[in-house]
């Protein structure tokens, strides 16, 4: 609101006038939206796993080395095994049956480059499943030509 | 005489709505979440070219109940023999309280060439546990390697 309008607003001269709309404090509301875009900004990562980290998926806490990228992203939440974001299969009391798993290793097999070799894979695994369920898929993996794993945990304190 | 302009506000309309479609599309792809990676491999087979010295092979077993440490000295280490130490996850058991300490102490001290580490976890141990004792002795052992016992 400008100083015109106080200045009209309390004007003691006696003669009534019709109320003039106040206009919308912008200024203010501009600040904070400037402060929430610029933090959202900052925040803003670009193929950054947590983004998309599923359902039912708690992810262990540690003190991690580096970033998670990978050639693909594989995710094994309570109930459910994805690669890429793609369903692969369901996981039922923390276990993936064989022929879940024969489905992932071909799939994971197609998309083996051979000129560009083994790239290291996300793997986003939920911190309750037992080691067991996890081993079965790294295996998988490892046959299908992606042995190196970036294990993705959720940051100490983060 | 020139008179005096009145003050032109700036619209802040536009801008204003531009930010109000931007933060909406902003808040969708940002994490609350700081998300990182621990690195690690699975075995595979590779074939030897024989000219390679035997390197020194720190393996921990992970258990329920305790975790077994065994160093077998690699070609460099002439005249040692393998080791092995065992440490009880009692209540009182901590990663970084017990099992770092002698790591740095006993295998690191003697071995301070040993860069790879096996973990073998127990099949039915909880993920979480595996990725605790990974997160741990992973800068002593920056090449870490994790597989099951063979059943």
């Amino acid at each position: 609101m400008s100083s015109k309008d106080l200045e009209w607003a309390f004007r003691g001269d006696g003669r009534r006038r019709r109320a003039r709309p106040a206009p919308l404090p912008l200024t203010s509301m501009m600040d904070m939206l400037t402060i929430i875009l610029i933090f959202l900004l900052l925040n803003l990562r670009q193929d950054y796993a947590a983004n998309k980290v599923a359902q039912h998926l708690d992810l262990p806490t540690a003190v991690p080395g580096a970033e998670p990228i990978g050639a693909h992203r594989i995710s094994i939440s309570r109930t459910q095994l994805e690669l890429d974001d793609v369903p692969m299969g369901q996981v039922i009391d923390g276990q993936i049956t064989d022929d879940v798993l024969g489905v992932f290793r071909e799939v994971l097999l197609d998309s083996f480059d051979e000129e560009q070799g083994p790239a290291p894979v996300v793997l986003l695994a939920d911190q309750s499943l037992p080691y067991e369920t996890v081993d079965r898929v790294v295996r998988a993996a490892g046959e299908a030509g992606f042995p190196d794993f970036n294990f993705a945990v959720v940051k100490e304190g983060g | 005489m020139r008179k005096a302009q009145p003050e032109a506000d700036i619209n802040l309309l536009p801008i204003m709505n531009l930010f109000v479609v931007l933060i909406p599309f902003l808040l969708m792809g940002i994490s609350f979440l700081q998300v990182g990676s621990l690195d690690g491999s699975t075995p595979v087979m590779a074939g030897g070219t024989g000219a390679q010295k035997q390197p020194t092979v720190v393996t921990v077993q992970i258990a329920d109940t305790a975790l077994q440490i065994q160093v077998e000295p690699g070609e460099e280490a002439e005249g040692a023999t393998s080791q092995t130490w065992t440490v009880a996850k009692d209540d009182t058991f901590s990663v970084e309280g017990a099992l770092v300490p002698l790591m740095q102490a006993e295998v690191k001290a003697r071995y301070p060439d040993a860069n790879s580490l096996v973990l073998i976890p127990q099949p039915t141990l909880p993920y979480a546990q595996v990725i605790e004792v990974m997160s741990g002795l992973r800068p002593l052992f920056p090449q870490m390697t994790v597989t099951t016992a063979a059943r």
